[in-house]
C-alpha cells in the first residue's frame, strides 16, 4: 500500500495531537564509576532487584538500559545492556519501575531479535502488545501434568529409542563438532506444520554461524515458525546473560495460551561463561573454575520453566533442548545438570580416514531415513576447509 | 566512594541519636557544624593526617583548635582524628541534617523551572506538594532553561519530571 506524503504528515499530526505525555515519577541516582560494562550508581534507594534503569544514550541521544543486579547499602551495581563507553561519572540514572521484561507475541515469529527483543533483521520494527518478565517462577507441581505427547525430532534413532516429549527437557551433550546443533536444527525443521513454535537462542555464537542457521531454516521453510534470539560473541556479556531468559519468556507466551513451543539454548556453556564474567566484575566471590556459586541456579531456574501444563492451566507446553559441551577432559568430566536427561554424542572411532567418515555418515543417514543434506554435520571437504585435520569425528 | 557515605551515615546516626536523647537537635547541630568547619580546612586536615607527628600529639592539636565546643562534639572529633576519618566530616553533617529533617517530618524539595517563578506560584507548588506528600515541604527553587518548560521536582532520590524537554524526548521515542 503506497502512502502519500501528505498522509504521513497527517498521521504524524494526529499522533502528536493525541500524544499523552505521562509525568515521569522515578528515582534518580548518579553514576560513580563505569568500567567493563558495569556501572556503580550512588542513590537509587528504591531500585528493585533486576529492575531496568535508564541511562543517557551515546551522544546524549536516546537511552541505554541497564539491569540493577547488585543492591547495596548505599548504591546499586548495574550491568549495562548496550554501549557504555560514552557514560561518565556524574551521569544521571533513572529507575523505570519495570523489572527486566521482553516483548512477546506472535509478531516475533519469523524474526531475528536480540536479547531485548529488538529487531536484528531488516523487516521493520516489531510492535507487540505484551511484554513478559524474563525472570519468572517456574510452574509448580500442581500446575503440571505428565508429559504425554511426543516432540518428534525427525531423527529416527532418537524418536524411536529415546523419544522426547512435549514439555520435557533433553540435554544434547557432546564434544565440539559432534552434531549437537545439527540435531537441534533438525528438530526445528521437523516441527513444520505441527503448530509448534520454535525458538533458537544463540548465546556467544559467531554471527556467521547464526546467519548460516537462519539460511538453513529458510531453505527448509522453517523460519515461518521460528524465532531467533541472537546474543552473539561480540554482544556484551549482560546481553548474552539475558538472552536465554528472554527466549524462555517468549516461549512461555505460547505455553500460557495453551500452545506449544520448542526452545533451543545454544549453548549454555557460553551462557555460564558470560554469567561468570558478570559476577567477577561485580566482585561476587568466585568458586570453582572462577564460576560464581549460583551458576547451577542460573540454569536450573531456566530449565525448570520448560513444562507440560495441566489441562486446567491450558495444556500448553514448552520443551527445552539445550546443546552443551561438557567442560574439561573426557576423563575428568563433572556431571553438570545431572537431573536432566541427555542425548550423548560421542566420537565413535578414533582416526578414521575422510572417506570412511563420509561412508559412515551416508550409511547412518540412510538408516535413519533422513536426507544427508538436512543435517549440518560437515562433510570431510569442509572439515579440511576449517583448517584442522579433525580425525576423530562422530556420526 | 560508597564506603565513605556508609561510614558518614553511621557516625551521623550515632551522634544524632545522642542529640535526640539530649532533646537538643539544633544545638548539637551547631556544635557539629563548628567541628566540621575546622576539620574541613585543608591545612588542618593535612596536619591531622601527617604521620610524622605522633597520634596523641595530633589529637591534642586538633582538640586545641576546637576549644569551646561541646564535649560530645569534641569526642566525635577525637574519634575521627584517631581513626583517620577526618575526610568524611562534611558528609557527616549532611547526613545529620537529613536525619534531623526526617525526625521533624520536614521534606526538602528542589523545584526546577525554566523561567523564574514569583512567590505566589512557589507557594502554590509548595502547598500542592505538601498535600500530596502529607507533610510540610520546604522548597528551594532553581531556574534551568535547558528543561525548556514545565517543571522538575527533586525530593531526595525521587524525581518528578514534567518538563517539556522530557515530553519531547518521549514524543521522539513514540514517533520513532
Amino acid at each position: 500500500m503506497a502512502i502519500r506524503s501528505d498522509e504521513i504528515g497527517e498521521i504524524l499530526k494526529q499522533r502528536i495531537a493525541s500524544f499523552e505525555a505521562p509525568v515521569v515519577d522515578a528515582n534518580e541516582g548518579v553514576i560513580t564509576s563505569v568500567s567493563d560494562g558495569i556501572a556503580r550508581i550512588y542513590g537509587l534507594e528504591r531500585a528493585m532487584a533486576g529492575e531496568l534503569l535508564e541511562m543517557p544514550g551515546p551522544g546524549g541521544k536516546g537511552i541505554v538500559l541497564a539491569l540493577a543486579l547488585d543492591l547495596r547499602e548505599d548504591g546499586v551495581g548495574a550491568v549495562i545492556l548496550g554501549p557504555y563507553e560514552h557514560l561518565q561519572e556524574g551521569d544521571k540514572v533513572r529507575t523505570t519501575g519495570r523489572i527486566a521484561e521482553v516483548p512477546v507475541g506472535d509478531e516475533l515469529v519469523g524474526r531475528v531479535v536480540n536479547a531485548l527483543g529488538e529487531q536484528l533483521d531488516d523487516r521493520g520494527p516489531i510492535e507487540t502488545a505484551q511484554t513478559l518478565p524474563t525472570e519468572r517462577v517456574a510452574p509448580g507441581v500442581i500446575q503440571r501434568e505428565n508429559v504425554d505427547t511426543p516432540m518428534q525430532t525427525g531423527l529416527k534413532a532418537i524418536d524411536s529409542m529415546i523419544p522426547i516429549g512435549r514439555g520435557q527437557r533433553e540435554l544434547i551433550i557432546g564434544d565440539r563438532q559432534t552434531g549437537k546443533t545439527a540435531i537441534a536444527i533438525d528438530a526445528i525443521i521437523n516441527q513444520k506444520g505441527t503448530g509448534v513454535i520454535c525458538i533458537y537462542v544463540a548465546v556467544g555464537q559467531n554471527a556467521q554461524k547464526v546467519a548460516q542457521i537462519k539460511a538453513t531454516l529458510e531453505q527448509h521453510g522453517a523460519m515461518e515458525h521460528t524465532i531467533i534470539v541472537a546474543a552473539t560473541a561480540s554482544d556484551p556479556a549482560p546481553l548474552q546473560f539475558l538472552a536465554p531468559y528472554a527466549g524462555c519468556a517468549m516461549g512461555e507466551y505460547f505455553m500460557q495460551k495453551g500452545g506449544h513451543a520448542l526452545i533451543i539454548y545454544d549453548d549454555l556453556s557460553k551462557h555460564a561463561d558470560a554469567y561468570r564474567e558478570l559476577s567477577l566484575l561485580l566482585r561476587r566471590p568466585p568458586s570453582r573454575e572462577a564460576y560464581p556459586g549460583d551458576v547451577f541456579y542460573l540454569h536450573s531456574r531456566l530449565l525448570e520453566r520448560a513444562a507440560r501444563m495441566s489441562d486446567a492451566e491450558g495444556g500448553g507446553t514448552l520443551t527445552a533442548l539445550p546443546p552443551k559441551a561438557p567442560l574439561g577432559q573426557p576423563s575428568a568430566r563433572p556431571r553438570l545438570l545431572g537431573s536432566v536427561r541427555s542425548v550423548q554424542l560421542e566420537s565413535a572411532i578414533r582416526s578414521p580416514g575422510p572417506s570412511a567418515i563420509a561412508a559412515r555418515l551416508a550409511g547412518a543417514c540412510a538408516a535413519a531415513g533422513v536426507a544427508a543434506s538436512a543435517t549440518q554435520a560437515p562433510t570431510p571437504a569442509s572439515a579440511v576447509f576449517r583448517g584442522r585435520p579433525n580425525m576423530s569425528r562422530s556420526v | 566512594m560508597e564506603r565513605a557515605s556508609i561510614l558518614a551515615r553511621r557516625y551521623a546516626e550515632a551522634y544524632f541519636s545522642l542529640a535526640q536523647e539530649a532533646a537538643d537537635i539544633p544545638g548539637w547541630r551547631e556544635q557539629l557544624a563548628a567541628v566540621v568547619e575546622v576539620l574541613s580546612d585543608p591545612a588542618v586536615s593535612d596536619a591531622l593526617a601527617n604521620p610524622e607527628t605522633n597520634l596523641a600529639e595530633r589529637v591534642r592539636q586538633g582538640l586545641q583548635l576546637l576549644d569551646g565546643v561541646s564535649p560530645e562534639a569534641k569526642n566525635l572529633a577525637r574519634l575521627l582524628i584517631e581513626r583517620r576519618r577526618v575526610g568524611i566530616a562534611r558528609e557527616i553533617l549532611s547526613h545529620y541534617d537529613a536525619l534531623a529533617d526526617k525526625a521533624s517530618g520536614v521534606i526538602r524539595a528542589e523545584v526546577i523551572t525554566a523561567i523564574p517563578v514569583d512567590d505566589a506560584l512557589e507557594k502554590r507548588i509548595r502547598d500542592s506538594l505538601g498535600r500530596q506528600l502529607g507533610s510540610a515541604v520546604q522548597t528551594t527553587v532553581r531556574t534551568d532553561p535547558s528543561i525548556i518548560g514545565g517543571l522538575v521536582i527533586r525530593i531526595g532520590d525521587r524525581v518528578i519530571d514534567d518538563s517539556l524537554r522530557t515530553h519531547l524526548q518521549q514524543l521522539q521515542a513514540a514517533l520513532a
